[in-house]
């Protein structure tokens, strides 16, 4: 993380970044003050990843990235002919993207005559997407389905994979107060990752030589175990049987 | 034996800005060609003279090799200097008289500033790519390529000519620069998708470095853990990382930069001292920013620093690197008893933590490999190296996997930065389709093309995201993703038109002119890549 590391702060640089930051009357505030309201700011920013340890020290997160402020007086100068970037492509389009083994993204535009009609002409309906999770054999039907509504002004939206190991796609379609659907368009698949040693987890527990193999490159000196979810519901199996054996 | 595969991937994004007499964002090359890349080079030379074995794997990317080689960015990086030298010789004087413990150390950095004016014009004539090649070519590094503009490839896997561009243009860099093809890619992030093997295999990469949990969560039991590489299906091998040992070092918790008598990165007199005194060596208008001179340790959580106190921090380095070696030692026991062969630990760093971050990383790394020279128990041994010996890998499909929070995809399409990916994504579709439609084309026509190709490419760099994802410098990552795509636009449109805009395409060639050879026919569709 590059944001400012507080505690490590003077209060004079503490006052300049809030100065930068734009709040008034900084060279009267003390250093407690300060160190919470920076702190409160760059959280409401989304800039979190402080976390309770020291930044003193790189994590695997930071790279060269290292002003302590803000610098927002330059950017590139624009070339001649350069236009701003579209809000959306006229097209009609759905695409999802992997995020890890519960979360896709997806993002669409929607450049559809019959919409626009209906919009046109003041006729209602919502907008939908159909997840479907697709059967595992190859060339078989597809398999369930959820759906989750979305405004006509949304773009994008995270959908959630609720299982692990399978294939999914999602569909945009537009729903008529009648009930009736119709078909805008249909996103790439993707998988959503799983591992084997989720379901054996009392394997790991009484294999000492396999959860060494696995387990002594993963973990930190400390016993902290790596940041992955699928590792840590491996971890949880593990938990689990041991509790049971 | 224990054998330490060493990787330090030394990475800047393409960052240049002739437009401007002094840029800010152009110190990150500055800086790290200061306090890392060339004592870095210092040592490894040192060690070198002094036959001090070691072996270890440097990825120079692309983007770092052309800005490392651009004549703009050498004048520019001299100007740097000599600005440091007269703030360096000032500082001599001022803790002389005001801040007496500091002393030893302002002389240090003067010491530095003068050796980096010697090694980089009489030594390395302004392109310090020469020093690490010298080093290959002893056999003391092994020097890798990564992904063009170090891309996050999971993220494009749905774009087949873009990842093959990716590479193909890599390799290529490379070989512009050293003459010979590398037989690794680092691949950025450790961000691995299944399949991306067959694009080095294209290539004729021999390996690649993977996170922790590649193999782990492979759909297969992996059969020696982390501690051999892998075989894919298609030959390719993967060294997957030991996050254990990597922690050792790299962990905001435990590692070992933490220790309070290290140097405080973040007190830098660029902050510290009234702007009557520093004004000139920070950034116009009174942009504080960071010099270098850094004077105090990190103490502890407070704001109450003790000064740095150098024979402190160099006992804490002897320390931590024996340490680390008697940590290698210990696992090397605990492994004896249930591996089948010598482990392989694969330990991968971003280059820029020794020396920058870490003010005494290039010392413990120095420290490390004297030991490990001396121990007779433990190797610094390169993957190209342990790959000739032609052992037996098992053969697995790695899983989807990055070294970022969470193991995925998160870190490149969260919140903030995920709106990127509409916008690259379509102009990587609109590159396929103009490369489809204009094939071989010459002249200008060929050049405005080409330039498309550098601006959506440059539009994939992972540093942009990443930067979005992490608070700081948001304004200027996301105004340079906009400025590739719509530069890019200014290509399609015009193309579409059957035009060429000459006046954009002579002032984006001037301004972004990485990749000199680039041949945006690289960007049609190729059958063999489909999946």
């Amino acid at each position: 993380m590059i944001t400012p590391n507080m505690d490590a702060l003077s209060l004079v640089e503490l006052q300049y970044i809030a100065k930068k930051q734009g709040v008034e009357g900084s060279d009267e505030m003390d250093r407690e003050d300060l160190i919470e309201l920076l702190e409160e700011m760059f959280e409401d920013n989304g800039s979190g990843n402080r976390g309770e340890a020291s930044n003193y020290a790189p994590s695997n997160q930071k790279r060269f990235f290292n002003s302590l402020v803000e610098h927002e007086n330059f950017g590139p100068l624009p070339l001649p002919g350069v236009e701003e970037l579209p809000e959306a492509y006229a097209q009609t389009a759905i695409h999802l993207m992997l995020k890890d083994p519960f979360w896709a993204h997806a993002y669409w535009d929607i450049n559809s005559p019959e919409i626009m009609k209906y919009d046109q002409n003041g006729q209602t309906y919502t907008l939908l997407l159909r997840v479907t999770m697709l059967e595992r054999e190859f060339g078989s039907e597809d398999g369930d389905t959820y759906e989750i509504q979305v405004k006509k002004t949304d773009s994008n939206w995270n959908v959630n994979l609720p299982i692990r190991g399978r294939t999914y796609k999602v569909t945009l379609l537009y729903r008529r107060d009648n009930g009736e659907e119709g078909f805008l368009c249909q996103s790439n698949t993707v998988t959503s990752p799983d591992c084997l040693w989720i379901t054996r987890g009392n394997q790991l527990n009484s294999d000492e030589r396999t959860f060494n193999l696995l387990f002594s490159s993963i973990m930190t000196k400390g016993g902290v175990v790596l940041d992955c979810p699928l590792i840590q519901e491996v971890v949880s199996a593990m938990d689990k049987s041991g509790r049971s054996s | 034996m224990n054998r330490i595969g060493l990787l330090l991937n030394a990475h800047l994004p393409y960052i240049r800005h002739p437009e401007y007499p002094r840029f800010l964002e152009e110190d990150w090359l500055f800086e790290a060609i200061s306090e890392t890349y060339l004592p870095m080079l210092r040592t490894f030379k040192r060690l070198r003279e002094e036959s001090v074995p070691f072996s270890i794997t440097v990825s120079l990317s692309p983007t770092l090799c052309t800005m490392l080689s651009d004549p703009i960015l050498q004048g520019r990086f001299t100007d740097y200097l000599k600005l440091h030298r007269e703030l360096a010789e000032k500082e001599v004087a001022r803790c002389a008289s005001e801040q007496p413990q500091s002393s030893e150390l302002a002389a240090r950095y003067l010491k530095r500033i003068d050796l980096n004016i010697r090694d980089y014009f009489e030594t390395y004539e302004c392109n310090i790519l020469s020093g690490f090649a010298d080093l290959e070519d002893t056999g003391h590094l092994e020097l890798i390529t990564t992904a063009a503009t170090h891309a996050f490839l999971p993220n494009y896997s749905e774009y087949p000519e873009a990842i093959n561009a990716q590479v193909q243009l890599a390799v290529q860099s490379h070989i512009n620069h050293f003459k010979k093809r590398p037989k690794g890619f680092w691949i950025p992030e450790c961000g691995y998708f299944p399949g991306l093997e067959d694009y080095l295999l294209r290539e004729e990469i021999g390996y690649f470095q993977l996170a922790a949990q590649a193999l782990m969560l492979a759909n297969e039991p992996v059969a020696r853990g982390n501690y051999a590489p892998i075989a894919c299906p298609n030959g390719v091998h993967a060294f997957a990382r030991d996050f254990n040992l990597t922690s050792l070092v790299w962990s905001n918790v435990e590692g070992y930069p933490t220790d309070p008598d290290y140097r405080e990165f973040y007190r830098d007199i660029g902050y510290d001292l009234p702007l009557e005194y520093i004004g000139k060596y920070i950034h116009e208008p009174e942009v504080r920013v960071f010099t270098g001179f850094k004077y105090h340790a990190i103490t502890g959580k407070t704001d109450s620093k003790r000064y740095y106190c150098p024979d402190r921090a160099a006992r804490k380095v002897g320390m931590h690197a024996a340490n680390f070696l008697y940590n290698v030692q210990k696992k090397g026991e605990m492994l004896s008893n249930i591996l089948d062969r010598e482990p392989y630990y694969t330990i991968t760093f971003d280059a820029e933590l020794f020396g920058h971050w870490w003010f005494e990383g290039i010392d413990w790394l120095e420290e490390v490999i004297r030991r490990i020279a001396a121990s007779g128990n433990v190797l610094l041994q390169t993957p190209g190296t342990y790959l000739r010996q032609d052992l037996d890998s098992q053969i697995l499909q790695p899983a989807l996997s990055s070294w970022g929070e969470g193991g995925y995809a998160n870190v490149w399409a969260d919140g903030d930065n995920v709106w990127i990916y509409r916008h690259v994504h379509k102009a990587l579709e609109r590159m396929t389709e103009l490369a489809n439609r204009f094939p071989g084309q010459n002249s200008l026509k060929q050049r405005f093309l080409n330039q498309a190709a550098r601006e959506v490419l440059l539009a994939m760099a992972s540093d942009w995201p990443f930067i979005i994802h992490s608070g700081t410098s948001v304004n200027y990552a996301e105004q340079r993703v906009r400025d590739h795509l719509a530069n890019f636009n200014v290509v399609y449109e015009n193309m579409c038109k059957n035009a060429v805009n000459t006046e954009w395409l002579i002032k984006a060639e001037k301004r972004n002119i990485v990749f000199s050879d680039m041949d945006y026919n690289m960007f049609r569709t190729d059958q063999s890549l489909q999946s």
